[in-house]
């Protein structure tokens, strides 16, 4: 009679155990997306010459600017400081910003694929000037300033404080990623 | 006379015969699926959930963008109602009927067994119509036609009815009235775009319960009131200004308008029919450019002068609105497509971040280039009828986008046309034929452009696009070319 209660009670204590490894098995954290927080020493940040891709005044091309500027060294981190050096606009006459002055880079994240995700803040939305020339080149801009400087991504996807979004002015599908083959 | 008889074929085909069997046959097997059909205009709709069965398979409904796909094994269908593309993986087939979408169910016609499913499937019947006659007073009232004519200082809506019904009538402060038959049927499902005095269009649509019809006003109206008149049965919505309000010019004889074939797929032979789509409206203004002006006024005005031109020319005008209302884009290129529009002209302002941008542009359709679809849909727990993420963004975007990609090169030509002519016309900078991958154009089953005349944002352009000369010549030019690609289109087209 002890034997079998002493049987169950092994048995009970063995199915709790493995509930408990399988639980702590699944929770382990999956490998985390790179945020903004981390902290720029750490990263061993140096000074790199990047490609800037802004408009000319007439809205007839892209205009190229070579700057540089303190990247940290890893990818997200690199292309959402470039980004914020797009948002800041051209230093030299005859080109013109393309993203509104108030825009936000929250992050950019790089899937296995050649995807990029620029997830920016709400200002690119609401402040934005709008014509499908105004957007089109605020598109091209960006895709042209992360090709130029990350030489394997094949598109680019908007979001807007981490949403996917419709469009940015009414006039191009914002939904699915822009191509860097279409868009550059 | 033709009206009347679709309208008696209509009553007769509205309701199946109670005793109407339809069967899916599935072959090599020989098996068979019972299946719901209804029938409208004579065709046999089936239900999507019975072809899914025949298949095997499942089908969704994503209720927030109106989106429909039957998945089975690794093939998928995405469709919408209204729209007779299907997407079928990564190509496009036309069922040569739009889906339906009624009383909360959704209906394919035959073609989707015989374009998109292919020979594995197809729809048998034993129906006897002889037997199973439908008499008027079994299918409650039906809505026939809708005229709209001016009367001694009114717009005058008549609607006919084929038996009184419990009506309800609601005006909404964007100038809409809102009028409710119950247990109506419709007759004609199309939608009427037209334009006529006080009232700026008039569309019918069945729902549950009854039929509605929404008569959005025009500018100057501010009164109305219904009547119900007798032989024939019908409903008169009188529309009309108080004393002192000026009438709203009159566009284009409503009758011609109402005339032309109700059914989308009627084959037309030619360029006749040109949907004219101004940009923006209601509370989407477009850009604000310098004193104030709105994209949205300045669109509405060039449309219809160009709506005026095209007309003299002998061409059938529609505008995907004809007051400052709101119109979703999708909704853009789905009134054209079931208007049966020939061309679809996009009227729109461009702007830019400095005054130095300036001239007039024609752009055409460019499709997204973007890797290909997954091979299978995501397989997330709960998949049900409504789950509202069935399908990925790009699949339903697919459906539309593939509407355009056909009709790409005649799209070029007329671009071209327009191009040329504005360039001889107007005084401005021409900066050409630019593709763009418009969301206005995507779903465009017909060739289709977006002509911007100028930038709000540059003080020239927009002076320009306000002054009533510059917009008479450049209606002018367009509708020009327009003529230019009527009659290459009959040399391309013998």
């Amino acid at each position: 009679m002890n034997l079998k209660r002493l049987r169950i009670v092994l048995v009970a204590v063995i199915i709790v155990a493995a509930a408990i490894v399988v639980t702590v098995w699944e929770r382990e954290p999956a490998e985390e997306l790179p945020t903004d927080g981390v902290v720029e020493e750490d990263l061993g940040q140096g000074v790199q010459s990047v490609v800037l891709a802004f408009a000319d005044s007439r809205a007839m091309s892209i205009v190229e600017e070579q700057r540089d500027i303190v990247v940290p060294e890893d990818r997200p981190g690199r292309a959402r400081r470039i980004l914020e050096e797009l948002v800041a606009g051209p230093r030299h006459g005859g080109a013109v910003r393309t993203l509104p002055q108030n825009t936000e880079v929250h992050s950019v994240y790089f899937d296995d694929s050649g995807g990029v995700y620029v997830d920016f803040s709400h200002a690119l939305v609401d402040e934005h000037w709008g014509g499908s020339t105004g957007e089109l080149y605020t598109i091209r801009s960006v895709v042209r300033t992360l090709s130029a400087n990350f030489q394997d991504i094949e598109s680019v996807t908007f979001l807007v404080d981490g949403e996917e979004i419709e469009t940015i002015a009414g006039h191009i599908d914002a939904s699915v990623p822009f191509s860097v083959d279409q868009y550059r | 006379m033709k009206r009347c008889i679709t309208l008696v074929l209509a009553l007769a085909l509205l309701a199946p015969p109670a005793s109407a069997a339809w069967r899916i046959v599935v072959e090599p097997q020989g098996r068979s699926v019972p299946a719901r059909v209804v029938v409208r205009d004579g065709i046999p709709y089936i239900h999507l959930a019975d072809v899914a069965r025949a298949l095997g398979g499942s089908r969704h409904w994503n209720p927030a963008n109106r989106k429909a796909a039957l998945i089975a094994d690794d093939r998928r269908f995405v469709m919408s109602p209204g729209n007779s593309f299907v997407a079928v993986a990564d190509r496009i087939v036309n069922m040569r009927r739009p889906a339906l979408f009624e009383g909360g169910e959704f209906w394919v016609p035959p073609g989707f067994l015989d374009e998109a499913v292919g020979p594995a499937l197809h729809l048998e019947t034993v129906v006897d119509l002889e037997v199973e006659r439908v008499t008027l007073r079994d299918l409650g009232p039906v809505v026939g036609d809708v005229v709209i004519e001016e009367r001694s200082g009114s717009t005058v809506v008549t609607i006919g009815l084929s038996d009184w019904a419990d009506i309800h009538v609601e005006s909404h402060s964007s100038g809409a009235i809102d009028l409710f038959v119950q247990r109506a049927a419709l007759a004609d499902t199309v939608e009427l775009v037209s334009s006529q005095g006080y009232v700026a269009r008039v569309s019918a649509r069945e729902r549950q319960g009854g039929t509605s019809l929404m008569i959005e006003t025009a500018r100057g109206a501010t009164t109305y009131r219904v009547e119900r008149l007798d032989h024939p049965r019908r409903l008169e919505v009188i529309v009309e200004a108080r004393a002192g309000s000026v009438p709203a010019p009159a566009l284009r004889e409503p009758k011609e308008l109402l005339a032309r074939p109700s059914d989308p797929f009627s084959t037309s032979e030619g360029v006749e029919v040109v949907m004219i789509d101004p940009g923006y409206g209601g509370h989407e203004t477009g850009t604000v450019g310098r004193g104030g002006v709105l994209a949205k006024d300045v669109t509405l005005e060039i449309a219809q002068d160009l709506g005026a031109a095209l007309q003299r020319r002998g061409f059938y005008v529609f505008m995907t609105r004809s007051s400052d209302s709101y119109v979703p884009l999708e909704r853009r290129c789905e009134l054209a497509n079931l208007a049966d529009a020939d061309v679809f002209i996009a009227i729109r302002c461009d702007a830019w971040i400095s005054a130095a941008a300036a001239g007039f542009q024609v752009q055409h359709y460019e499709a997204p280039r973007e890797a290909p679809l997954p091979v299978a849909l995501p397989r997330r727990g709960g998949l049900r009828y409504d789950h509202p993420s069935v399908l990925t963004r790009t699949e339903e975007a697919l459906l539309w986008r593939n509407a355009q990609e056909q009709y790409v090169d005649e799209s070029r030509v007329l671009a071209r046309l327009v191009r040329g002519e504005l360039r001889s016309a107007l005084p401005s900078a021409d900066r050409g034929v630019r593709t763009i991958a418009h969301t206005a154009l995507e779903g465009c089953g017909m060739p289709a452009i977006v002509v911007s005349l100028g930038y709000l944002t540059s003080g020239g352009d927009s002076g320009r696009m306000q002054d009533e000369a510059f917009r008479q010549d450049a209606a002018g030019a367009i509708a020009s070319a327009l003529t230019a690609y009527r009659s290459g289109w009959k040399e391309r087209n013998p």
